[in-house]
């Protein structure tokens, strides 16, 4: 069980998080079962679709190179947007469902792209490229670890080879009292001091990736670090039992209630 | 083999540390060595060890790698385009496995025979043959450079003698 890390003399209370802080979204895993090679990743209410092209003859206008490339492509889904929070009566919130920024889509396929070149063998590729599609249905937070999660799974099973999966999480820091809520929601985000989101190869136990969009002193950085590895030890093996399951003939789909 | 963390028949994945840290890793298909000399999955498979040695069976990666044109893959192309000194290729397949996406290939004068005595590229290839070559270079950002001078991907076309214009055997 992780703990909820606090300062025990709290001036005032953090914003009461919707779920428990150190737990994780309910996460679903699916691989197509068809030769089309595409995954879908539900993390609680973000859903990303992610499918994969080629390999094909790379864009002369990138120059030649004997080492391969792979591109990666993010959209927003034409009417996408957050579903409408609900309130503590249960009845739809009065605010309009907020709308997804495209200006966000070349930033977001960068960041994916970066986070996922520590694990890629790219000089399997020769000359050729591959692209990754992704395409966001709904965004409620954690859009980069969902569309991590997804490219991880789909080059795995495409047999794309890799040093090793790709894990990611989101964690958002309270400065006052201090609070790490794992992997949280878009209110939770909003409310939030800073945000940070991490990838991690959970079997290197190393880092492909750390940003954080806020003010992060260097002690929470460390404490935040630390519970990205524990948290994405778990989405690791949840990776693992889906991939293996579907080698082995088995269920394709694989949920996970990233309970304490 | 000696030194497999894993039993034979298991299923990995990417990442699963297969042999420890030693001075020569072996290098097996669907591994790769770390910098710290250990040998890990890269691929989603099966351990296999027989006869010829430890592997990673991965049947989506060898579909994957079939798709893959390298120096010495035999390809299959159809002539679209004819030069005095090159004959350009759209590849159609690879080591006999079909290319789902489109490539193209040269090849040039130099590479069309072994023998001295260059023929004229016109009298050999015609747009719209199905040609066998063998990948000699990786070429440009464009195409691959292509050789059909090994008997096992010649045409069956034999020089004229006498000068006179080649004829197909």
């Amino acid at each position: 069980m992780l703990p909820i890390l606090t300062s025990p003399a709290a001036s005032s209370p953090a914003p009461a998080p919707s779920t428990a802080p150190n737990s994780l979204r309910l996460l679903s895993l699916s691989l197509s079962p068809l030769p089309a090679r595409s995954s879908l990743v539900e993390l609680g209410q973000t859903k990303v679709l992610a499918t994969l092209h080629g390999p094909h003859r790379g864009d002369p206008e990138l120059g030649f190179s004997d080492e391969g490339r792979v591109n990666v492509f993010f959209k927003f889904a034409a009417g996408a947007a957050r579903e409408p929070r609900l309130t503590a009566a249960g009845a739809p919130a009065a605010a309009p469902a907020a709308r997804m920024d495209p200006a966000t889509e070349v930033p977001l396929a960068a960041s994916v792209r970066e986070a996922l070149l520590p694990s890629l063998l790219s000089p399997f590729l020769k000359k050729q490229q591959l692209d990754l599609h992704l395409l966001c249905l709904c965004d409620d937070a954690g859009l980069l670890p969902a569309s991590l999660l997804a490219c991880s799974l789909l080059l795995a099973a495409a047999g794309f080879p890799l040093t090793d999966l790709t894990a990611s999480i989101q964690v958002a820091v309270h400065a006052s009292p201090p609070l790490y809520v794992l992997d949280p929601t878009a209110a939770e985000a909003a409310a939030a001091a800073c945000v940070c989101t991490a990838a991690y190869l959970p079997s290197l136990g190393e880092f492909s990736h750390f940003e954080a969009d806020g003010p992060l002193p260097a002690a929470a950085e460390a404490k935040v670090r630390r519970l990205v590895a524990e948290a994405a030890g778990k989405q690791g093996e949840m990776l693992r039992a889906c991939l293996e399951g579907r080698a082995g003939g088995g269920d394709r789909r694989a949920s996970f209630d990233g309970g304490e | 083999m000696s030194g497999l963390l894993l039993p034979p028949g298991s299923l990995v994945s990417p990442g699963l540390l297969l042999c420890p840290s030693s001075a020569s890793p072996p290098s097996l298909p669907g591994t790769y060595v770390t910098p710290s000399n250990e040998v890990r999955c890269s691929v989603v498979g099966r351990l296999v060890v027989d006869a010829g040695g430890a592997r990673v069976e991965s049947g989506r990666h060898d579909e994957l790698r079939g798709q893959i044109i390298d120096v010495g893959s035999l390809v299959l192309g159809r002539v679209s385009r004819v030069t005095p000194s090159a004959a350009t290729l759209e590849l159609l397949s690879v080591s006999s496995l079909p290319l789902l996406t489109p490539n193209s290939g040269t090849v040039r004068l130099e590479d069309v025979t072994s023998l001295l005595e260059k023929p004229e590229l016109p009298d050999c290839f015609r747009v719209g043959d199905l040609i066998k070559a063998r990948v000699v270079s990786l070429g440009d950002s464009r195409q691959f450079f292509l050789s059909t001078a090994e008997d096992e991907v010649r045409r069956g076309w034999l020089p004229g003698g006498g000068g006179g214009r080649l004829r197909r055997a």
